[in-house]
């Protein structure tokens, strides 16, 4: 039995204890993670409490895939790094009824940087249906710009199918040469 | 339709249909059926009937039916199979090969009849006549067996059944072209491009079995009926020749409230009703002049949540995207039929986000398939997390 972990991130609101929860077999828990952070302006260090969801797939041989969110407040970024560490991929979700959505792609592309490179990441954008714009098409624009040609898709995090097919995409991107075994 | 054909033309009469559906019925009259039926609004006169099954009153508009013109050659139209004695069965959605062939054989009864003076006996299975079954029973059918059966008839739909071809026998290669200006996909493409041009407003098609307005800007189709489906799939299958009379007019942005105001107009995916009229008019094929040998270049992914989703589409994409190959070489990378390929590739194109790259050698097979990837350490583990995927669906 082995131990996996796919990393759900993108700002709060966009859907990812929704996401998380379509996919997961046991009810999404917001695990308490507590962590050390170093501000800048104090000499002191304050310890802080962020939320993490947490959710779970089991294989049928008992293999898991741990399934994380990523705490949406940027301020919490430092965590990243820590949690991405051995992950399978990205599932970036980015809620497009916002005031700036592809302003917000932007920065959790830079924030997940390296992890992106290791690995492969799959972009879903939600609330499509409250706010149409930026279309697509732009969103893919902005990706080519910084070398990226990953899956985009309209994902309604609240409809399993369209979370599942996201991340079905990742993973043929991680091997195209993937047939699923039946 | 011309005069001289008109005479000898067999006068139908279509009951239980819908506008759009006997529009569509007069489409093909017109143009695979050559003139050769006509239809007409009288039972009184008609000398064959096609009747649609599915309607709301369908059995007890049957029984009259059958009651009154006990001996008028009919078609039956139904979504489930109807064997009913003495009739010509046609499933919906309509296939248009299939459909010729049931008004020949209603050609024939009349000429038969006209010969004899008797009235030919087809096809009774040695079972008295039934009546169409209640609405109930059909609505429990539809959803058992019915939907396992439609999926598999879907999928023929959209990539039909073709084997594979080698590439180097020419006469298996020509099998595999078709050419989408033959077809309404053709002419939905050029209006699709046209209303790209647009800054406001689109563009209106008339000439179909209803209105339909492209609104390129927004992604949108606006059609003036619900269930276009069955239709819009037997349209693409026809045909155009010079007789349809199909125009583009372009509508401003106020004619186009006016007319969302006025009718009851439904919205819907623009490009998955071109990616649907692809498939459906390809059906396993490829547009003609493509090139066999040569990189196909995918723009990006593909909306896959809000597109029909042909087997191995996922697989295609993330081939193409990591690293271009040939159409052949994508069937022989990932081992799976030609015709999903194909399918694929044709409806791509129909939304430009595929084509094929004219500057690339022609290479050979041996040496493009030996840059593939080598094979992901964690493939095993992908695998299993994908059949948990498929199979939670
Ligand atoms: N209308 C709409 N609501 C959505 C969509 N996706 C998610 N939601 C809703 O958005 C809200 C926020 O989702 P949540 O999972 O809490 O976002 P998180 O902060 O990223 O964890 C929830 O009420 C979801 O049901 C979508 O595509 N459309
Ligand atoms: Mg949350």
């Amino acid at each position: 039995m082995s131990n996996y972990k796919l990393i759900f991130t993108g700002p709060t609101g966009a859907g990812k204890s929704t996401a998380i929860a379509a996919l997961s077999e046991i009810p999404v828990v917001t695990t308490e993670a507590k962590s050390t952070l170093r501000n800048p302006h104090q000499e002191f260090k304050t310890t802080v409490t962020v939320g993490l969801d947490y959710g779970l797939l089991k294989l049928k041989n008992n293999d898991k895939i741990h399934l994380y969110g990523t705490p949406g407040q940027e301020r919490f970024d430092f965590m990243w790094d820590i949690l991405t560490e051995g992950g399978l991929g990205l599932i970036l979700l980015i809620d497009n009824a916002r005031i700036a959505p592809l302003e917000d792609l932007r920065f959790f592309l830079k924030a997940f940087e390296d992890f992106i490179k290791q690995t492969q990441v799959a972009v879903g954008i939600t609330r499509m249906d409250l706010s149409s714009k930026p279309k697509l098409s732009e969103y893919h624009k902005e990706l080519r710009k910084l070398g990226l040609n990953p899956p985009v898709f309209d994902v309604d995090a609240r409809n399993k199918k369209d979370v599942s097919l996201l991340l079905q995409a990742l993973l043929y991107s991680l091997d195209p040469n993937l047939k699923a075994e039946r | 339709m011309t005069q001289s054909t008109t005479k000898s033309a067999l006068r139908i009469v279509a009951v239980g249909m819908d506008k759009p559906t006997q529009r569509l019925l007069e489409m093909v009259f017109n143009g695979p059926g050559r003139g050769e039926y006509f239809l007409i609004e009288q039972l009184e006169v008609a000398q064959a009937c096609i009747f649609d099954l599915d309607g709301i009153e369908a059995a007890k508009l049957w029984a009259n039916y059958r009651q009154q013109y006990p001996s008028l050659p009919t078609i039956v139209l139904s979504l489930n199979h109807h064997d009913v004695a003495g009739t010509v069965f046609v499933k919906k959605p309509i296939e248009i090969e299939k459909f010729l062939k049931a008004l020949a054989k209603i050609k024939q009864m009349k000429e038969e009849e006209a010969a004899t003076g008797d009235l030919p006996q087809i096809s009774v299975k040695g079972q008295p006549a039934h009546l169409a079954p209640t609405q109930t029973t059909r609505e429990a059918k539809l959803a058992t067996e019915i939907t396992v059966e439609q999926e598999e008839e879907a999928l023929h739909q959209y990539c039909g059944y073709h084997s594979d071809i080698n590439p180097q026998r020419s006469e298996e290669v020509e099998k595999i072209y078709y050419d989408p200006n033959n077809y309404l996909q053709g002419f939905f493409e050029k209006a699709f491009a046209f209303s790209q041009q647009l800054e406001t407003g689109g563009i209106l098609i008339e000439g179909l079995y209803t209105p339909m307005i492209l609104l390129s800007e927004k992604n949108q189709l606006l059609c003036g009926c619900e269930a276009a489906e069955n239709q819009l799939r037997t349209m693409t299958l026809l045909p155009l020749s010079k007789s349809s009379h199909l125009r583009m007019i372009t509508l401003a942005e106020t004619e186009i409230q006016q007319r969302l105001a006025t009718e009851k107009l439904m919205a819907q995916s623009l490009d998955n009703f071109l990616w649907k009229m692809a498939l459906w008019t390809a059906r396993g094929k490829i547009p003609k002049g493509t090139d066999l040998s040569k990189d196909v270049v995918l723009v990006n992914w593909p909306n896959f949540t809000r597109l029909v989703l042909t087997p191995h589409a996922l697989e295609i994409s993330a081939l193409w995207i990591a690293n271009p190959y040939s159409l052949i070489d994508t069937a022989k990378m990932l081992n799976i039929p030609q015709r999903y390929v194909f399918a694929f590739f044709s409806a791509a194109c129909a939304i430009k986000l595929a084509f094929i790259d004219r500057r690339t050698d022609t290479r050979s097979p041996a040496s493009s398939l030996a840059g593939s990837r080598s094979e992901h350490p964690k493939r095993n583990l992908f695998k299993r997390l994908l059949a948990r995927l498929r199979g939670g669906e």
